[in-house]
């Protein structure tokens, strides 16, 4: 009898372990993309009085709060104002390094990382299988923030592309894992969650002030291009839709995270 | 029926000992681990591992397990190296530790769906038969169990796929009479079957009615390999004797196996180790009373022989 593959075992065991969290983070924002949907007929009334007054805020300004456009009064606009800029991003990117973090560092500290490994599986396997959770449940999240902004839009008779909206979702669900698969490496090499969960939310609000703050300062200083934000907010997909080679770099970190994370556990002695 | 062919004809390398550490050494940065440890189990032995607590009994078990790579030295389980090869030794492997904890929010059963879709191939019957031996309930989430019930399911998770070695650290911890009693039994049966155990504890009671051979380990260091009858021959005697009348208090000054003695008036105790019968002679001379003997128990072997060192 074929069995099911021991990565895909510890994914379904780490979703069902986690569901709980992971149908909170669902209902949650799906009903802000809702929401925030449905109040855009309201602020496309106000027509170019708002966007000119967003236009006259100061450029840093503009940079923080508002993901470099001030074009509220257009569906693309206000969803990457209001929506994809920053809570989003940071909404997924916290319930992503939660997860991220409690695969093996969570594991260790509540001592049931030695039963998992009594069993005859390599620790590169258990890297995996975690990862691969860490991308389902992601996927159930994001999934819930398109149907939520998608039910939003149909029910306000937004003129905004599926695909776009799904591009945008993606975008964001690959940064997320950025910062998932970071949160699981700092884990899986220190087995500390606190560790890992405090020098990945460094790492991306030290990203989100770089992007913002270092063009004020120096304009031509590239520096600002390669923070782990700016890799994920300049790409704008609700305006081009999904381009492969914006969100390279992204997956790119999220396999050599991976690769990390799997290297520095294989080494490791544990803790409990 | 007991399926106890799974124990047999595997291809495990059988022909050298079950597990042998050689040198085995472990340092925590600079702070002392284990030093040097070597010793060899045979197949179908009960193996005691004792020692006070940070004597680095966890520490050998522990890089027998995989969880912590030696310094220097290496460990192997039926010929695979416990870190090279801890993939294959593990399929062979059943280890239990009252030092984890189980998944605190699924039912025991859950849990050993788990393990088995982990592990693949369990014989049902087999994980029936134990679950029914320690009377073990699975029907409850495990965070909702007392923890006895909670080391009879890691116990039950340890043996569920017949393993040919089974490692054991302080298994018995905050178990009632009749459920040790039950392991104790568990541990036999496997023992019958061809499984090896390496029980580590300091509870030397349980040491003594199970084991066969046993490790001691005082400091990061194994003090002594010695087989459990051994010990026991060696063991200290315990003698209470009233006489009928006053006797000498030198009369037993000269005896070499002597440990102590106190002479009171017509009263005598006395704790003496190896061969008693020249102080049975000489206590002989004088008319006795009465005269109560008692063997020493392991623990008392144990504290005198190494509780100084």
């Amino acid at each position: 009898m074929n069995r099911t593959p021991v990565p895909i075992t510890i994914a379904l065991h780490m979703l069902k372990s986690k569901r709980r969290s992971i149908f909170v983070w669902g209902i949650s924002i799906t009903s802000l993309a809702s929401v925030i949907a449905l109040f855009f007929p309201y602020v496309e009334a106000m027509g170019n009085d708002l966007d000119q007054m967003l236009a006259s805020l100061p450029e840093s300004a503009q940079r923080a709060f508002l993901g470099g456009t001030t074009d509220h009064s257009s569906p693309e606009g206000y969803f990457q104002i209001e929506l994809f800029a920053l809570m989003a991003p940071a909404l997924i990117g916290i319930f992503a390094i939660n997860l991220g973090s409690a695969a093996i560092a969570g594991e260790e500290a509540a001592r049931t990382l030695p039963l998992l490994l009594s069993a005859p599986v390599s620790r590169s396997k258990v890297i995996i299988g975690k990862f691969i959770g860490l991308v389902l449940a992601a996927g159930i999240v994001c999934a819930g923030l398109y149907l939520g902004l998608q039910a939003g839009v149909l029910m306000s008779g937004i003129d905004l592309a599926w695909d776009k909206l799904l591009a945008a979702t993606l975008n964001v669900m690959f940064f997320g894992l950025s910062l998932g698969t970071v949160a699981l490496a700092i884990g899986c090499s220190t087995g500390n969650t606190a560790a890992s969960q405090g020098l990945t939310a460094l790492l991306f609000v030290i990203g989100y002030l770089q992007f913002t703050f270092i063009p004020l300062i120096d304009e031509g200083n590239w520096l600002y291009e390669v923070s782990i934000y700016s890799l994920y907010i300049v790409n704008e997909p609700l305006l081009k839709g999904l381009q492969i080679l914006d969100v390279t770099p992204m997956l790119v970190i999220i396999s050599i995270t991976v690769m990390l994370a799997i290297s520095s556990f294989r080494r490791r002695d544990l803790h409990h | 029926m007991i399926n106890t062919t799974a124990l047999i004809g595997t291809d495990a390398k059988v022909d050298s000992p079950t597990i042998r550490t050689d040198n085995l050494t472990k340092y925590y940065g600079s702070s002392r681990g284990i030093n040097g440890v070597r010793f060899s189990v045979k197949r179908g032995e009960i193996f005691g591992f004792l020692g006070p607590n940070g004597s680095g009994k966890s520490t050998t078990l522990r890089i027998l397990l995989n969880s912590l790579t030696p310094t220097q030295g290496s460990a192997s389980i039926l010929g695979f190296n416990c870190q090279q090869d801890y993939v294959e030794a593990h399929k062979h492997i059943g280890s239990f530790s009252n030092d984890i904890s189980l998944y605190e929010n699924m039912r025991g059963s859950e849990l050993l769906t788990y393990l088995t879709n982990l592990r693949g191939n369990i014989d049902q019957e087999y994980t029936n038969h134990i679950v029914q031996e320690l009377q073990c309930d699975l029907s409850h989430p495990i965070r909702t169990l007392s923890s006895g019930n909670k080391t009879k399911v890691g116990l039950v998770a340890a043996v569920m796929h017949h393993p040919e070695v089974l490692i054991l650290d302080e298994p018995t911890t905050g178990l009632d009479p009749i459920v040790r009693q039950s392991v104790f039994r568990l541990l036999r049966d496997l023992q019958t079957e061809g499984c090896t155990v390496l029980l580590s504890s300091h509870d030397l009671t349980e040491v003594e009615r199970v084991c066969d051979r046993v490790a001691i380990m005082l400091e990061g260091k194994l003090v002594a390999v010695e087989r459990i009858d051994d010990l026991q021959q060696a063991s200290l005697h315990h003698l209470f004797i009233q006489f009928e009348e006053e006797i000498p208090k030198d009369i037993l000054s000269s005896d070499p196996n002597i440990i102590s003695s106190i002479i009171e008036s017509s009263s005598m105790s006395l704790t003496a180790e190896g061969d008693i019968s020249k102080i049975l002679q000489i206590i002989s001379k004088y008319p006795i009373k009465n005269l109560i003997s008692r063997k020493s128990s392991l623990e008392e072997i144990f504290l005198h022989r190494y509780g100084e060192k």
